[in-house]
């Protein structure tokens, strides 16, 4: 019979039903028996996970990681751990072990450059499969791809902000007069923050406050994980999926909307790759990132609740004393 | 309640504690509180956010000045004498070789959930005092 890989859509033909490997990409799938014939036994059970600390039981694939079998999507990161069909247990990558190192960490041997953006694609386009198979003992390597990618994305955010700043501040100057004063400093702070002495601040300081907030952001979100019980791997975990996830930094370049782009994009890849590298499952995950937001609203709102009145009340007494017009 | 660790020379317990020695001296030695920046949400809201005052906190404490630390943020100052005894514990530590306390998985979850709810409580106890002023 003919049977068509989900990963590839390669065709190839087989003579069984349940697991097959992929002639062409080398990705598991599992082809369903039709109804009422009872399952074929598997060919081979799948390995029990090793202990922790143990080698992987997942060989890299052939030939090492060179461009045709190496990490292009289909072929290379995507196949031999990839989702499990069905949501099962089969390709559930281990509970530990090193995995496979991501391609910056191979940047030696794969050039800086070809190394960077296969990472960034991956990370952009394929967290789960890279997060599930990416070594979590290489830190460093995706601390260094986090703080250069936040660096160019930052540097390139400057320079238009540099740009278009001039026109925007005369633009924000007339709205700034007529604002309330405390109001008008921190649109003033913020118009201020385009010129030239506080953009080079920014891009000068920009690697040093990228290493920082890596390592804090992953701390806060791993005390966070360890509180819903989804940071079995360790910190070394949470950080690598912070730092790489702190990569997509690099669409602060894309002048207007890229912060905005940036951070929705690094939210969803950050909630996927923690379920992923954690192996602690989506939900999970997305209380850890989501819950410092989910709580500033509602303490925002506590905060509004117990400030409004006061406010109302400071508005009333003050017109009791200020003549109006009665309209 | 607390295993010990054997770690290489520099891990991630170091990083941090390059972050709090950091953070002493950019207290200490940086002018960060002419810088002429005001909270956003302060200044759009006119309620604080949980970390305003943090930066007055930290700047006092690294001048001796405990009590205007306290009154500028309670948890400010806390945040700020952990993370400097940390770092000059985690400094003693690397210095004699020692190996690193590791809390378990039930002591970091209490730990967690403390640090949440002083979050939250210093946090209004901002909020109260900006309103009530």
């Amino acid at each position: 019979m003919l049977a068509r890989c989900a990963r590839c859509n390669g065709t190839f033909s087989t003579d069984r039903y349940g697991r097959q490997t992929c002639p062409h990409c080398g990705s598991e799938l599992i082809l369903p028996p039709p109804p009422g014939t009872p399952a074929e036994p598997e060919p081979a059970p799948p390995p029990a996970p090793p202990p922790a600390g143990a080698a992987p039981p997942q060989a890299p694939p052939q030939g090492g990681y060179g461009p045709p079998p190496g990490y292009g999507p289909p072929p290379g990161w995507g196949p031999p751990y990839g989702p499990p069909p069905g949501g099962g247990g089969w390709g559930a990558p281990p509970p530990s072990g090193p995995g496979q190192p991501a391609p910056f960490a191979d940047r030696a041997g794969r050039g800086f450059l070809a190394a960077f953006f296969e990472t960034w694609k991956l990370v952009a386009t394929q967290p789960e499969q890279f997060f599930a198979r990416v070594r979590i003992d290489q830190t460093w390597s995706a601390v260094l791809f986090g703080v250069i990618a936040s660096f160019v994305g930052n540097a390139a955010a400057a320079l238009y902000s540099y740009l278009s700043g001039k026109q925007a501040m005369l633009a924000l100057q007339e709205m700034i007069q007529k604002m309330p004063e405390e109001q008008g400093k921190v649109f003033e702070m913020y118009t201020n923050a385009f010129t030239g002495g506080a953009l080079l601040a920014q891009v000068v300081l920009a690697p040093l406050l990228a290493f920082i907030g890596i390592y804090v952001g992953a701390a806060f979100i791993h005390l966070l994980l360890l509180l819903f019980r989804g940071a079995g791997r360790g910190f070394d975990a949470t950080l690598t999926a912070v730092a790489y996830v702190t990569g997509l930094n690099l669409l602060l370049a894309v002048p207007a909307c890229g912060s905005l782009i940036a951070l929705v994009w690094s939210t969803v890849a950050l909630i996927i790759g923690l379920a992923a590298v954690q192996r602690c499952g989506t939900g999970r995950a997305a209380a850890a990132v989501l819950a410092p937001v989910a709580l500033l609203c509602v303490c925002l709102c506590g905060a509004l609740g117990i400030a409004i009145p006061a406010i109302f009340k400071g508005i009333g007494e003050a017109s009791k004393g200020v003549p109006t017009t009665h309209l | 309640m607390v295993t010990w660790r054997k770690t290489g020379r520099f891990g991630h317990a170091e990083v941090f504690a390059a972050i709090g020695l950091l953070s002493l001296l950019v207290a200490r030695f940086v002018p960060v509180l002419s810088l002429p920046f005001v909270c956003p949400m302060r200044g759009l809201a006119g309620i604080p956010c949980a970390s305003c005052g943090m930066t007055h906190a930290f700047v006092h404490l690294a001048h001796g000045e405990l009590s205007r630390a306290l009154a500028a943020s309670p948890l400010g100052a806390l945040l700020a004498a952990g993370a400097w005894a940390f770092a000059a514990l985690d400094l003693a530590r690397v210095a004699l070789g020692a190996p690193l306390p590791v809390p378990s998985l039930r002591a970091a979850r209490a730990a967690t959930a403390l640090g949440i709810a002083l979050l939250l409580a210093n946090w209004a106890w901002l909020v109260v005092r900006e309103v009530r002023s």
